[in-house]
């Protein structure tokens, strides 16, 4: 199925996967604590506790946010 | 007689805040922040790899080097929603950066023109009633309408932070009549000016002026040496808010000597022989 992963479309073979199926994928730390990141799902915040049970469907949107120098 | 920076009941440990960006190493930022020793460190999030995301947290990685600045310096760190055209993406980009940073503190940055980076009013103010109603501390970047600073603190905005010329410009406070005028008609609020400042005079011009603090990034961080005109910056914080605090002489167009001219020996009389 098609995901839009950070803005950019990917095709994922798995049938709805959790976020913490493709976060893992993706190759993110998701044992860190704090992490260091914030992910939304259809610019929706997803807390790390739900990361095993939110499933992604196809057309869904994945952000992975960090720090980032600003002004 | 003290003199501490109050700001939603939190004392402010410096009137300068620094921003994160355009240094030319995070190594190079790092030691600016310990030579302003700035009361907040402004910083964002982005869209980032697994990668990116690995390579801040390296020993001497942006993300590390921030934090352990912060902690040395007692710097805050003061996450911005720069990038945003409106309130829509302002405000969640603001409650990510609450859930990442752990922080209730959020500059609020709403662009309405790309080409001068002006403040949208409306979507400002739109996004700002919304997180003060979520509970963040907000400080929202805007153009210095007396109109426009008075209903965002009426909202509940912790401060306010006028522009002194469009970001990155350097070009000062390009309209210091309209700052005197914010300074007068607003004499409880904390104002901080924002952007645009390109020289430490020009600081020290804000900081005499009665601004509590300014804000500023590119003025140092594409200084040929940033660590040296971090400091330069601090000392024109500090100079110009004991000015400040001194009381200014009232500007005066006639000149008025300042040595005596009682016991001079040579006595000018007009027209007067001895």
């Amino acid at each position: 199925m098609q995901l839009l992963i950070n803005g950019e479309v990917h095709q994922i073979d798995d049938v709805a996967p959790t976020v913490l199926q493709l976060l893992q994928r993706l190759g993110y730390n998701t044992d860190a604590q704090p992490q260091h990141y914030i992910v939304a799902v259809n610019q929706q915040i997803v807390s790390p506790a739900s990361y095993p049970d939110t499933r992604l469907q196809p057309g869904d949107s994945l952000d992975v946010l960090s720090v980032m120098t600003g002004g | 007689m003290t003199d501490a920076f109050i700001l939603d009941n939190k004392t402010i440990s410096s009137r300068l805040w620094l921003g994160s960006s355009l240094y030319p190493s995070p190594q190079i930022m790092a030691a600016a922040i310990a030579a302003a020793m700035p009361g907040f460190v402004t910083l964002s999030l982005r869209r980032q790899s697994a990668a990116q995301v690995k390579e801040q947290l390296q020993e001497q990685g942006f993300w590390t080097l921030l934090q352990q600045q912060s902690a040395a310096t007692g710097a805050r760190l003061l996450p911005n929603t720069a990038g945003c055209h409106s309130a829509r993406e302002a405000i969640l980009l603001a409650q990510m950066a609450r859930e990442l940073f752990a922080t209730d503190w959020i500059k609020l940055e709403v662009i309405g023109d790309d080409y001068s980076l002006q403040p949208h009013p409306l979507q400002l103010v739109e996004a700002a009633r919304e997180l003060v109603a979520q509970g963040f501390n907000v400080l929202p970047y805007c153009t210095d309408d007396l109109v426009l600073c008075q209903t965002l603190l009426e909202l509940g905005c912790a401060a306010v932070m006028p522009w002194g010329a469009p970001i990155g410009t350097g070009k000062g406070l390009m309209n210091p009549y309209q700052l005197k005028t914010l300074r007068n008609r607003l004499p409880e609020a904390v104002l901080i000016v924002d952007a645009g400042l390109g020289k430490p005079s020009q600081a020290m011009a804000a900081l005499e002026m009665g601004f509590d603090a300014v804000l500023l990034n590119t003025a140092v961080a594409r200084a040929h040496d940033p660590v040296a005109m971090a400091a330069a910056f601090k000392q024109a914080v500090d100079g110009g808010r004991m000015a400040y605090r001194a009381g200014l002489m009232c500007e005066r167009d006639q000149a008025s000597p300042s040595t005596p001219t009682l016991g001079l020996p040579f006595w000018h009389q007009a027209g007067g022989t001895v």
